[in-house]
């Protein structure tokens, strides 16, 4: 959104306290009023904007729009009950300025004044009381709620990050997500096979940012992963997940792929592996191809060893 | 003098073949070839003479085959049903459907129903095998030559993975062949309904994913082979090994390597 419309539709909505009151405010005796925004820069102007908002009864005793925007802080307020004035600080939009109106009983004028990279902007204000009772705590509440939904579901999506190791969001001084349990998180997930190989498709500035996290470089990193990753398996043996651990252990890691191939294809034939091992004896099988090796550690006996010795016994030359 | 030398080495050098494919793999067998979507990638003494051990009945299949009256009875004869090695169990004088010996000896590599089928077609195995030599002349099998039809380790029978390769394309081409192949096993019911069930000697089948063919054999002489298939997505890979130490081992490795490393021809 353009700076001067955000701050237009700011100053126009409900006044509210700069520090959100718990959801459980009690209703607050208010009356309706009209406020009205002209807004002036160097050759551009907006029409009028006008809305209704609801005023407490006992006067506004907070700038127009105060508290509605968390990208720009109203400082310095000081009223009299008669002459109210503000300062304001945009920082994103590096815009500042002060604010100044004077109120009646039956309504107010002033004006804003805010300076930024693009030149001076010049806004008018002026309310009207309309009358009519009015409950001014109400937006105060929807505005609170919806902050706290806010918050939950940023914790929610943190921690579903966290899950997923997506660290972008979790480092750097800008991070999303703050929480030190979803860093923890974060860090207990970059350490496990699932971590490791996501980490793998991810820039050096990536993993850099995670070892700062996490205090251990990817190294480490992987060696845990590789002996969870060994643990796991030698637990499991075939059991739900065993496919996907075994995959990771002949990716990454050569030690855990030692153990196993020693343990599950050494000496054994194609035909006796169990259906979880076969896809992991076979890529050892092509990797002891690749390094010039005859396929099996120990060759095993020939596929049909057993039936061939007897064959040949019986006769020499038995084809099938 | 020197522009005659350089253009003599550039002569020289336009008349070298281009680089054939790679034997990235020494060990994986005395000859072998490995073909990706119809190019061989990767290969060892692929023209070198060897023993083709029962990977001869793919032939013996096509030339059955394409021969008339599959649906007919044939009648097993003695020579048929003392046939060595593997075998379904035929006896001498039953009636088999000539289709299901085919399958027979595709599937289970029996040598007593390729012997049937042989005699059968022919009126004798050397008969049948002088068959298999005109068909394998007309498919360009320029370095065999056949003599038993089932392939037993005779003098004179002599093959290359290279012609087994083009052997194995012109038997893929073929849809029984390619059907029957693909079976985990064969049933076959004789005319007096004594049935006989073996299972397909091709271990890849069911445990190598995509794995679909092709064809086994084993003799003293040509030690442990297979012509091994393979479709994935569209792709298929086709191993031919002779002579391998472990045949399974080697084949499925060869067959993953080539599905994840070989370029794909787009």
């Amino acid at each position: 959104m353009n700076a001067s419309v955000r701050l237009a539709v700011m100053l126009l909505a409900p006044s509210l306290a700069a520090a959100a009151p718990p959801a459980s405010t009690p209703p607050e005796p208010g009356v309706q009023w009209e406020q009205t925004v002209e807004m002036q820069m160097a050759g551009f102007a907006m029409p009028a904007q006008t809305s209704k908002v609801c005023v407490p009864t006992k006067g506004m005793t907070e700038p127009p729009g105060a508290g509605r925007d968390d990208k720009c802080k109203v400082t310095n307020v000081k009223n009299d009950g008669k002459k109210m004035s503000w300062s304001m600080v945009c920082e994103k939009e590096k815009m500042t300025g002060t604010g100044e109106i004077v109120q009646r009983a039956d309504g107010y004028d002033g004006k804003m004044t805010m300076t930024s990279p693009d030149g001076e902007m010049v806004m008018k204000l002026s309310g009207k009381k309309l009358g009519g009772a009015c409950d001014a705590a109400e937006m105060k509440r929807k505005v609170v709620a919806i902050q706290a939904e806010g918050a939950a579901q940023l914790a929610q999506s943190c921690r579903e990050m966290a899950a997923q190791g997506l660290v972008s969001v979790f480092t750097g001084p800008n991070a999303m997500c703050k929480d030190p349990a979803d860093r923890a998180a974060v860090c207990r997930q970059a350490a496990t096979p699932d971590g490791v190989s996501a980490l793998s498709a991810q820039p050096a500035s990536t993993t850099q940012e995670l070892s700062s996290l996490c205090g251990k470089d990817l190294a480490t990193m992987k060696a845990e992963a590789c002996a969870d990753a060994g643990r796991r398996e030698a637990e499991r043996r075939c059991t739900d997940g065993s496919e996907k651990l075994l995959s990771f252990i002949g990716q990454s890691c050569p030690g855990e792929t030692q153990v196993v191939a020693q343990r599950e294809c050494a000496g054994r034939t194609y035909t006796d592996l169990t259906t979880c091992y076969r896809s992991f004896c076979t890529s050892y099988a092509g990797n002891l191809l690749d390094k010039g090796k005859k396929p099996a550690a120990q060759p095993p006996k020939p596929e049909d060893a057993a039936q061939d010795a007897a064959k040949k016994a019986v006769k020499g030359l038995l084809p099938w | 003098m020197t522009i005659l030398a350089v253009a003599v080495a550039v002569l020289l050098a336009a008349q070298e073949p281009a680089p054939g494919p790679v034997d990235r793999f020494p060990e994986a067998a005395p000859s072998y070839l490995v073909a990706v979507d119809g190019e061989v990638v990767w290969a060892r003494a692929p023209d070198a003479s060897r023993a083709p051990a029962s990977l001869v009945k793919l032939l013996a299949a096509l030339v059955a085959l394409e021969s008339p009256g599959l649906d007919g009875w044939l009648t097993v004869g003695e020579r048929a049903a003392a046939a060595t090695g593997s075998r379904i169990g035929l006896r001498a004088g039953e009636q088999v459907k000539v289709r299901d010996a085919v399958a027979a000896m595709l599937i289970a590599s029996g040598n007593d129903a390729c012997r049937a089928v042989a005699e059968h077609e022919a009126g004798s195995a050397a008969a049948f095998a002088a068959r298999m030599n005109g068909r394998a002349k007309i498919l360009g099998l320029e370095r065999s030559r056949f003599v038993d039809p089932c392939g037993h380790d005779a003098k004179g029978q002599h093959t290359t993975a290279r012609d087994l390769e083009r052997l194995s394309r012109a038997a893929l081409a073929n849809a029984e062949i390619r059907r029957l192949a693909a079976q985990p096993s064969v049933r076959v019911t004789t005319r007096a309904g004594r049935v006989l069930e073996a299972p397909t000697t091709n271990a890849l089948l069911g445990r190598l994913p995509g794995a679909d063919g092709l064809k086994t054999g084993f003799t003293r002489e040509a030690g442990t082979c297979v012509v091994a298939h393979a479709t994935r997505d569209g792709r298929e890979v086709l191993v031919v090994l002779l002579g391998a130490p472990d045949r399974w081992w080697t084949a499925a490795a060869l067959v993953e390597k080539a599905f994840a490393e070989a370029p794909r021809r787009d």
